[in-house]
């Protein structure tokens, strides 16, 4: 209580000293320079590439951090996801608006992605024989079709393992939905799919932040959506959480190197919902919104400094 | 003097809880018809001082819960938010479903930046009466604060179902769908604003259907709004002209801008840098954009930029 009357008094004293930066120098000058790097065509502005990372329930924040980039008019032009990240990704590539995508997001429950039940489990635990991850793939078909990587609105990558060579391997083309299928499944969990002649788990193995694909889609500017889960405050007890618990952390390590490539980060605070909270997915989504929201400007600043080089040409005399 | 504070509270909440009453017992009524009578007289130390500890104890019931709305407003008016956040939270407790009590307690928290504590207080109004245009506008200002655009936007509109006669709503109403890129309705909602609003009050307003006109692509017409405002001496509308022209390649007019402004403001420099590239001087240029660069801690971004482009100006 005393805590609270303490942050009251310092709250209300600087906002008495704050001045309204409405139409600040800055955000005038903000406004200018968006406005004339957004309305050109890619080629005369880099390119924007959008990397999603994978996160299970926690990477439902991204819809909340796509929301916040289409208010601002933030240009995204390729995207590439791991695991969840690809659920999200392929659905927003495809044209899905980021509105369709929350209600997809808000509904998920345990069943969604997965044939994942008690029954299931004790089946798992017992007679080692792995679930399928079919949902998922049914999820995607259902939100866009049959549709093909060439078939998408905006140039769309994921990104899976294969099991035997421990290979990355980034789906650029062919079936969308299965490609997707292939970078949402979670080893040990889900049996492996066998496609294109490879047995592939989930991307978020290697490739937890897909910096690499969406480079290759020709990205040269890239913002990250990262959903990575604070493995140091969880102590896992369960066979299914020590699972959950080992990818996150590998995951965590790959993402070290991946956050310093990516050129700006939007990280929710989503650490605390595992695998399996299916049920936290608004609350996901939510943070996803409050965080962007929080950067949106720094990350337009970002986009803009990198950009003056490119718009400088124009400003000069020829 | 906040020990006692707590004591006298302590024992409010005592009386208050105590059932019965003796016949002769008005509640209070005269002490709370003189705290009234400094309150609208603005004698806020006398009504703070009048619902000390015994005076606050000499209240029961109804009576009570309008001596700590006073009390609290008092502290407020007289630079006291904290003991006023005492207040009201001791009068949230003991009347949880009293709508002036809750709504004092939340206005202080949302302005004071609170939101997480006001967010719930608020939702509790709506609960009760779900058309609390003050709840609405508590929760649309949260909304847009944490970027819940949408959300925001839905109780604004309700808001303003109680509210149409507040400007400031319909112009924060505006901004927001501005945020939004609703154009089309953000241009309807600040006309009604400028409607209403007397002339002298309107440059915020016109500065923002300025803005508005610009990103429906009707630069000529934004560009016209702010002459008056720049004439009349508004920075904001002066500097916005400037980078305008610049933008809209009308270079003499520009110039003729930028002169207008003060020779250190950062952005008249930065157009004038600007202009000057345009044309080939390239040194004049160099000259504007580091006396801006140097100037990072009251336009940090703005300083930015100016060095960076120096630097890209410089390399071959």
């Amino acid at each position: 209580m005393i805590l609270l009357r303490l942050l009251l008094a310092v709250f209300l004293s600087a906002q008495a000293a704050a001045v309204a930066p409405e139409y600040s120098c800055d955000n005038l000058l903000r406004a200018h320079l968006w406005r004339d790097l957004i309305l050109r065509p890619v080629g005369r502005r880099p390119r924007v590439g959008l990397a999603l990372s994978a996160g299970s329930t926690r990477a439902t924040a991204h819809v909340g951090v796509l929301q916040v980039l289409e208010q601002a008019g933030f240009p995204i032009d390729v995207v590439a996801g791991t695991s969840m990240g690809a659920i999200v990704g392929s659905m927003y590539c495809a044209g899905l608006p980021v509105k369709r995508l929350w209600e997809i997001a808000a509904g998920m429950n345990r069943a969604t992605g997965s044939n994942f039940n008690a029954f299931r489990l004790i089946s798992l635990l017992l007679t080692d024989s792995l679930l399928s991850s079919q949902r998922a793939d049914q999820l995607v078909r259902d939100a866009i079709g049959g549709l093909r990587f060439d078939q998408l609105a905006k140039p769309f990558a994921c990104v899976a393992m294969d099991l035997y060579t421990g290979e990355s391997v980034i789906f650029r083309d062919g079936d969308v939905a299965s490609a997707v299928r292939a970078s949402v499944n979670v080893p040990g969990l889900f049996a492996p799919v066998e496609y294109r002649q490879r047995f592939l788990v989930d991307g978020g193995v290697v490739d937890f932040i897909p910096i690499d694909a969406v480079r290759l889609l020709g990205a040269q500017w890239i913002l990250a959506s990262v959903t990575e889960e604070d493995y140091r405050s969880v102590h896992p007890k369960t066979v299914l959480a020590i699972l959950e618990q080992v990818i996150n952390i590998r995951g965590s390590f790959l993402s070290q190197e991946q956050r310093r490539l990516a050129n700006f980060l939007i990280e929710p605070p989503v650490g605390n919902i595992g695998l399996t909270d299916a049920s936290r997915s608004t609350e996901a989504l939510s943070k996803g919104v409050i965080a962007a929201h929080k950067v949106i400007r720094a990350a337009q600043e970002n986009y803009i400094l990198f950009s003056l080089k490119t718009m400088a040409r124009d400003w000069r005399a020829p | 003097m906040r020990g006692v504070l707590r004591v006298a509270l302590a024992g409010a909440v005592l009386l208050a809880a105590t059932p019965a009453r003796p016949w002769w017992w008005e509640g209070g009524a005269q002490i709370l018809r003189a705290s009234l009578a400094d309150f609208r007289s603005s004698r806020y130390e006398a009504v703070i001082s009048r619902l000390d500890p015994d005076g606050l104890q000499g209240l029961r019931g109804e009576n009570l819960c309008r001596g700590f709305l006073i009390l609290g407003e008092s502290y407020e008016k007289t630079g006291r938010p904290d003991k006023a956040l005492s207040v009201y939270q001791v009068a949230a407790r003991l009347f949880s479903g009293d709508r002036q009590t809750l709504s004092r307690l939340a206005e202080l928290m949302h302005h004071a930046g609170l939101d997480e504590q006001a967010q719930p207080l608020y939702e509790t109004i709506l609960k009760m009466h779900p058309d609390n245009p003050q709840a609405h506008l508590g929760l649309a200002e949260i909304d847009r604060t944490l970027g819940f655009l949408d959300r925001s936007a839905e109780h604004y509109e309700k808001a303003l179902q109680g509210l149409g006669e507040r400007t400031d709503v319909w112009r924060d109403y505006a901004r927001l769908l501005y945020e939004a890129r609703e154009f089309k309705t953000a241009e309807l909602a600040v006309r009604h604003a400028l409607s209403q609003e007397p002339v002298v009050s309107s440059d915020s307003s016109t500065m923002l259907l300025a803005l508005i006109l610009r990103e429906e692509g009707r630069a000529e017409e934004a560009a016209a709004l702010l002459e008056p405002l720049a004439r009349d001496g508004s920075l904001e509308a002066q500097r916005a002209r400037a980078l305008w022209l610049l933008e809209a390649q009308r270079n003499a007019e520009a110039r003729a801008a930028v002169k207008a402004l003060d020779s250190a403001d950062p952005l008249a420099l930065y157009v004038r840098a600007r202009l000057a590239l345009k044309v080939g001087r390239q040194t004049e240029a160099l000259e504007d954009l580091r006396a801006v660069a140097k100037q990072s801690a009251s336009a940090p971004f703005t300083a930015r930029v100016c060095s960076d482009l120096a630097t890209l100006i410089q390399t071959p």
